[in-house]
């Protein structure tokens, strides 16, 4: 070994490795204190600072070394940089991370999840009706639930003392003049004096009975109705468009048998039934033994029906149909009691 | 109508089963009611034909609809002997308005005995206790033919005079049953003596009652006021045979052939001698005329008919051709048939008596008509779907609640059955509150719901209100319950709803007001609705006037520009007011900023504001307005 300048150099390799020693140390215990303060930047320029940084010291000595040395100094100067450099910007960023995220998310509990609310299954069933008849060109209308007798019984040819107001236990709040709507009918009859024709109009609403509420019948309930006004209407459109229907909605095996029904609202009636699904038209419990199950009334409308509507029946004629959308409505959601229906189901 | 088929086959004999017998019936318009039990159908009767009311009537139907001989029941067709005049029964109609005709025949040395096996099995088939042969052949001789008929002991009366006339105030009448029931002058009453001995068209009286002892009898049947009837049975909550047919338009005539079976039945089952009486009938009816014209029948059924099958149709259901030209026919409609009003219904019974089942289908073919589909109709869809997508439940609740006095406003029903239900909701909340007690009682915390329905309210309070006192508000409304939260968090929670909607619907500008009890919503100054705490409702009619349904859909971004303007202002002075200036200057510009400010001189300051716009903006009125 050679006592000269060289070995002078030695030494000061040695004193450079325990400085990477003290450095590291250093830096140890600057960047827990920076962990709380967040003062990353300011460590970074302590270290890296091209003027004044500690690392960059250490590397302004390298061209200083002789080759052997800077063979032995260069690559560890360089590990200690690498190392300090990425603990900086690990530690910087996980900073970071937290910093944004501490006051909005609160991790210690969940909440349930929020999800979208439900449509009403009457509504639901509405919006398919409608679905079906606005593809056939159908408008959607409506009228008041509470009416005059003009609208509910005059215009549909039920003259005072007709046997048929029988057919509806009306509730009257000035009796006979001004009652609650039996029937959607009354809105047909303000369809056909409002509008001119040609029409085609699907109604569907609130209507209320006097009677006692039960499993089936509530004291209001849903129908739906529909009627079409044009030149050359026949009873032949009226069948087509029923038949069309029933197997919209309950598919196209469904048997279906017309009748002969009074309406004093039509003439000809028309009664629609389908036959039934459980018994296959054999008679059981569900069909009440009929074998058939009714879904509603239509027909062509009255003659006297139009004239009263200012609509001359010589030119137009049209039809009419009516059913109830309650029992649709229970039995596509397989609801046993119309009055859960209403004020009684609940969604989870 | 019951229907014992054994009796129906009297007058249409048929090889068919019951069941296929049911069948012919529900096509012709008699649904099969219930299931067929011992040979009886139960069918279901519409109200409209009075004669569907009779065996015969059915008969008549079923007859046309199977082409097979429809067979009269045999009748006394002979004249009846002339009375003495002391003998005559009198009859004086003081209510003339209520009765249309009273038709009657008095009957001597009958001999009142228990009814043949054939008659009381009939009658016992139908559901009737059989009682004694004069009684049984009035019943009989309704259920055949469709007309009430009523038999008097003569020698109860005490002068041989019957007096129809209104009942007074307190008196009262005995009936066969031994029930005593209260009269008033709504209801009409046969009297002898002055004593009522008859409810008209309602139930007989036991006083004059026919028994074993009974030899003379006077025999009627009346043609009264439906109205009245129906009006009268309700009132005395007396439903039976007589009333479910004097309440239907039954035709005066019918009392003819019901008197002439009734005496031939009398004279064979019971004996004696027949005498003519009274018949009270000033107004006769003449029969209905009508033109029946081939094209109508073609227009309505859409079907090419054979003339010959029509007339034979018409023929077989009694109609009498008058006329018969090339296209149409004059024609008498039955005088039974009281349903048959227009030409339509006649056109009905062709098609009717053809089968329903032979009606072709044919899909309507004409161009759709124009939408008329109200707006409010779509609008409301749109609410509930928003509400949905907010998290809520719709909920439909029934509008009738109980009366209340103290409720201000509210609609009343007159004759509600449930006193729960008599009056019409004011507002939905009360309605839709106790479906939230539902949520809670089955432990569900949290529970959103809406209901889009009606409110009623009467303007007036008369206490017959007007049709035109009444009105009925479209409303939406909305009520939320948590029970984790506090009633801060709900209202914060509502409102945040509220906006959601708000801002869904493109209604910007609202406001919440105190207003005393309420606090109201405000849209550019018009009241929307009321909220509280935990729920608010709109009025959908108003909400439409403010809402501008935002078109979400955007299919380029809109290029934007920048342009700086500068404008002079009093220093201590707030830029703001200039800057909402320019932001309202045009729809174009999207934003607004101060982007420098210096100090001009002592008293004032230039500021640059940096406008950002997409399209075209007038840049040289917006530096003017600067």
């Amino acid at each position: 070994m050679q006592f000269c300048l060289k070995c002078l150099k030695i030494n000061q390799v040695a004193l450079y490795q325990s400085d990477i020693v003290k450095i590291k140390k250093q830096f140890d215990s600057e960047i827990e204190e920076t962990r709380t303060s967040g003062q990353f930047d300011e460590l970074y320029l302590k270290y890296f600072s091209k003027t004044s940084g500690i690392i960059t010291g250490l590397m302004k000595e390298i061209p200083t070394l002789s080759e052997d040395e800077k063979r032995e100094f260069g690559p560890k100067i360089n590990a200690l940089q690498n190392e300090l450099k990425d603990i900086i910007e690990q530690e910087k960023s996980a900073y970071e991370k937290k910093q944004l995220a501490d006051p909005l998310i609160d991790l210690s509990y969940f909440l349930p999840p929020k999800s979208t609310g439900m449509l009403h299954p009457t509504t639901i069933t509405i919006r398919e009706m409608h679905d079906f008849f606005r593809y056939h060109g159908f408008s959607v209308y409506e009228g008041p639930e509470i009416d005059n007798e003009e609208n509910m019984f005059r215009k549909l040819n039920l003259p005072e003392g007709h046997p048929a107001t029988d057919l509806q236990d009306s509730l009257f709040i000035n009796e006979p003049k001004v009652l609650l709507r039996t029937h959607t009918s009354s809105v047909e009859a303000r369809a056909l004096t409002d509008i001119e024709p040609p029409m085609r109009i699907v109604v569907a609403g609130k209507c209320y009975r006097n009677e006692t509420p039960s499993p089936s019948n509530a004291s209001f309930f849903h129908q739906y109705q529909g009627f079409v006004v044009d030149k050359g209407i026949n009873i032949q459109n009226l069948k087509a468009i029923m038949e069309d229907m029933i197997k919209f909605l309950f598919g196209n095996d469904t048997v279906v048998r017309f009748r002969y029904k009074y309406y004093p609202e039509v003439s000809p009636g028309l009664g629609t039934d389908i036959q039934c699904k459980f018994c296959k038209g054999k008679g059981c419990a569900f069909c009440k033994f009929r074998g058939w199950v009714e879904m509603g009334g239509s027909g062509m409308i009255h003659y006297n029906t139009l004239k009263m509507c200012g609509i001359d029946p010589e030119e137009y004629t049209g039809f009419a149909f009516g059913m109830g959308l309650d029992r649709l409505a229970l039995s596509k959601f397989s609801i046993p009691d119309i009055r859960k229906l209403y004020g009684g189901i609940v969604y989870k | 109508m019951k229907l014992p088929l054994e009796w129906l086959k009297e007058y249409a004999d048929t090889k068919k089963s019951p069941k296929e017998i049911a069948e012919s019936f529900t096509l012709l318009g008699l649904l099969l009611d219930k299931p067929i039990e011992s040979d009886v159908l139960d069918l279901e009767h519409r109200m409209d034909r009075a004669d569907w009311l009779s065996i015969t009537g059915c008969a008549r139907d079923f007859a046309a609809f199977e082409c097979i001989k429809f067979v009269q029941p045999t009748v006394f067709d002979k004249p009846a002997q002339i009375p003495n005049k002391e003998d005559i029964v009198q009859i004086k109609v003081e209510c003339p308005d209520l009765v249309h005709r009273f038709n009657t025949r008095v009957f001597k040395n009958i001999k009142v005995k228990e009814s043949p096996d054939w008659l009381k099995q009939r009658l016992q088939a139908y559901g009737m206790d059989p009682i004694n042969n004069i009684v049984d052949i009035t019943n009989y001789v309704m259920l055949e033919v469709g007309q009430p008929l009523h038999a008097q002991d003569l020698s109860k009366f005490q002068k041989r005079e019957i007096i129809i006339r209104r009942a007074q105030l307190g008196e009262a009448i005995t009936t066969l049953l031994g029930e005593t029931i209260k009269l008033d002058p709504d209801i009409f009453v046969l009297t002898q003596n002055g004593k009522p001995i008859v409810i008209g068209g309602i139930v007989g009286g036991w006083e004059t009652g026919v028994d074993e002892n009974t030899t003379e009898i006077v025999l009627d049947a009346g043609n009264y006021n439906q109205t009245n009837i129906r009006k009268s049975s309700r009132k005395l909550k007396i439903q039976n045979e007589t009333v479910m047919r004097c309440d239907k338009f039954l035709h005066p005539k019918l009392t003819e052939w019901a008197i002439q079976r009734a005496t031939y039945l009398i004279l064979e089952l019971a004996g004696g001698e027949c005498y003519e009486n009274v018949d009270w009938y000033p107004e006769d009816s003449s029969a209905k005329k009508m033109k029946f014209r081939y094209d109508r029948l073609k227009l309505i059924s859409g079907m090419d008919f054979d003339k010959k099958q029509v007339r034979d149709i018409l023929t077989r259901l009694e109609y009498v051709i008058l006329e018969d030209t090339e296209d149409a026919l004059l024609l008498e409609v039955p005088y039974f048939r009281t349903d048959v009003e227009v030409e339509d219904d006649a056109v009905s019974d062709i098609i009717r008596i053809n089968g329903y089942q032979n009606i072709p289908s044919q899909s309507l073919e004409s161009a759709p008509p124009d939408d008329v589909t109200p707006l409010i109709l779509k609008f409301e869809d749109v609410i509930r779907n928003i509400l949905v997508n907010l998290g809520l439940h719709e909920h439909i609740t029934d509008p009738l609640v109980k009366a209340d006095s103290l409720v201000p406003n509210q609609v009343r029903l007159q004759n509600s059955l449930n006193s729960e239900k008599s009056a019409l909701r004011t507002t939905i909340y009360e309605t839709l509150l106790p479906v939230v007690e539902l949520y809670k009682k089955h432990r569900i915390e949290e529970a959103g719901l809406f209901e889009m329905g009606k409110i009623y309210k009467d303007s007036v309070g008369r206490t017959k209100p007007e049709y035109g006192d009444l009105e009925e508000t479209r409303v939406v409304q909305v009520i939320y319950h948590n029970g984790k939260y506090s009633p801060k968090q709900i209202s914060d929670y509502v409102k945040g709803l509220l906006s959601g909607l708000f801002t869904n619907l493109g209604i910007g500008n609202v406001s919440i007001v105190d207003n005393k009890d309420t606090f109201q919503i405000l849209a550019n100054k018009t009241v929307l609705g009321a909220i509280t705490y935990d729920a608010f409702y709109l009025a959908t009619e108003e909400l439409i006037k403010h809402a501008s349904l935002p078109k979400r859909i955007i299919h380029e971004f809109d290029k934007t520009h920048s342009e700086d303007f500068s404008c002079v202002i009093d220093i201590g002075k707030s830029f703001g007011p200039t800057l909402e200036k320019v932001k309202e200057f045009d729809k174009a510009i999207m934003d607004v900023e101060v982007v420098d400010e210096f100090q001009k001189n002592t008293r004032q300051k230039s500021i640059l504001i940096r406008v950002t716009y997409t399209g075209k903006l007038d840049t040289r009125r917006l530096r003017e307005l600067l």
